[in-house]
């Protein structure tokens, strides 16, 4: 692993930042964006996309970047460029493969690999197919309902941050408080969707 | 609030020991239901995500790129430098350029300043004259040369090297008269037509190019004495 100090200024300085979450995590994000922008050119001349899915390809690429280095799975074997080159890349290929045979993308299925990883095989299996059953569009639709503060506290948590930051963000008493009304808003949203099915039966 | 929210909750979140995680995975395939709320609690989380990362592709897409203003700045900067390297290269190529006059004058500084010494020559005066020259003693090299060039015969070489010293002193009236006295004699390589050609280039009067300009034409035609630097010059000289 190349340790902090081996990275470039700017490099170092957007890693501490993004490592270090708190609201100003954002202004890091930016950063991020900005510096490999130029990215976007040579997805353009070198994998032939259009300028709109090359610029689509590299948000994809900075949000994945973002969440690896969040959740440390960036282990700095590389410059942080050439690690979001790599990862550009293989979006402008999946993007240019779905442009050209309808296959879906990746990174849509990306988190929840992650997570259902983290259970055994037998479980992972049996999860999986009842996931395989449920109706997404009964949860976007149950998210829009369970009121804009519980849907914030859970997008926060799903961005990486702690719940002792979301506390500090949002000004909540503790972490513990954020834990307890996380934990309310998914509840809330299985409510709705209880009701959803329901009304539907 | 759900205990069993809670519980799934603190598996994901690496809550739970390993003894309490193996039991987690048991009750996964022994209860249905359980089953169903940890992929209720795993699409949720699924579903959340790709709303973020929608709000995000929006936000960075509307993000400005300052780079692009940095970019522009480097273009200006670019195009400043490309414009001074060819201003540059303008003025070296106008300024450096020398005029086939400052070609002339070159010539004379570098080939004329010294006349090579005959071992052949039968006449001692035209040593004399010549070593006056080199040691520019021109009034003794002029006195010289009039002297041997009025003798009947005259030598040509006589009035070749009269004809330089009035060209090296200046004197380009007098050299010219020379030099046409010298185009007068039938030799079989006369350096005349160039010589004139250098006197007219260095004194520069009306038509005196032109002239010159068709001087070292026939100089370059007829491969006379001369012929490698008049083909220089008549490159710079306009027609």
């Amino acid at each position: 692993m190349i340790p902090l100090s081996a990275y470039n200024g700017q490099e170092q300085e957007i890693l501490a930042g993004l490592r270090q979450g708190g609201h100003q995590r954002r202004s890091y994000e930016e950063q991020l964006y900005n510096t490999f922008h130029y990215f976007t050119r040579e997805g353009a001349r070198k994998y032939g996309l259009t300028e709109e899915d090359s610029a689509s390809a590299y948000s994809d690429t900075i949000i994945s970047v973002i969440d690896n280095i969040v959740y440390n799975r960036f282990e700095g074997r590389s410059s942080l460029k050439s690690y979001t080159y790599q990862i550009f890349s293989n979006k402008c290929v999946d993007l240019k493969r779905k442009s050209t045979t309808n296959k879906e993308k990746v990174h849509q299925t990306h988190h929840l690999d992650t997570l259902i990883m983290m259970l055994p095989d037998n479980a992972r299996s049996v999860v999986q197919q009842l996931i395989d059953n449920s109706n997404r569009s009964l949860l976007e639709k149950g998210l829009r309902e369970i009121g804009e503060k519980c849907k914030q506290v859970l997008l926060l948590f799903e961005d990486g941050y702690s719940d002792r930051e979301i506390a500090a963000m949002l000004e909540y008493n503790s972490a513990d408080v954020v834990k307890v009304s996380r934990r309310r808003c998914m509840d809330k949203l299985k409510e709705k969707i209880g009701a959803f099915n329901r009304n539907y039966e | 609030m759900s205990e069993i929210s809670d519980y799934i909750d603190d598996y994901f979140t690496g809550a739970l020991s390993a003894e309490e995680k193996q039991v987690f995975a048991d009750r996964c395939v022994s209860d249905n239901d359980f089953a169903q709320e940890v992929a209720f609690y795993l699409s949720a989380r699924a579903t959340l995500k790709a709303q973020l990362q929608d709000q995000k592709q929006q936000a960075l897409a509307a993000t400005t790129v300052p780079k692009a203003k940095v970019r522009r700045i480097t273009l200006y900067l670019a195009a400043a430098v490309l414009t001074g390297i060819l201003a540059l290269a303008g003025w070296w190529i106008f300024f450096s350029t020398p005029s086939v006059q400052q070609l002339s004058s070159r010539y004379i500084k570098e080939h004329l300043q010294q006349l090579g010494t005959t071992m052949h020559s039968g006449s001692d005066s035209l040593q004399s004259g010549i070593a006056a020259y080199n040691n520019k003693d021109y009034q003794q090299a002029e006195a010289i040369f009039t002297a041997l060039s009025k003798q009947e015969p005259g030598t040509p070489d006589a009035v070749k090297y009269l004809g330089l010293v009035y060209l090296v002193t200046g004197k380009y009236d007098a050299a010219i008269v020379q030099f046409n006295r010298l185009i007068q004699y039938p030799l079989y390589a006369n350096p005349g037509p160039f010589y004139k050609a250098l006197a007219l280039l260095q004194r520069n009067g009306p038509g005196d190019r032109q002239q010159a300009r068709t001087l070292l034409e026939e100089v370059r035609s007829n491969q006379l004495p001369g012929n490698k630097p008049a083909d220089e010059w008549l490159k710079n000289i306009s027609p």
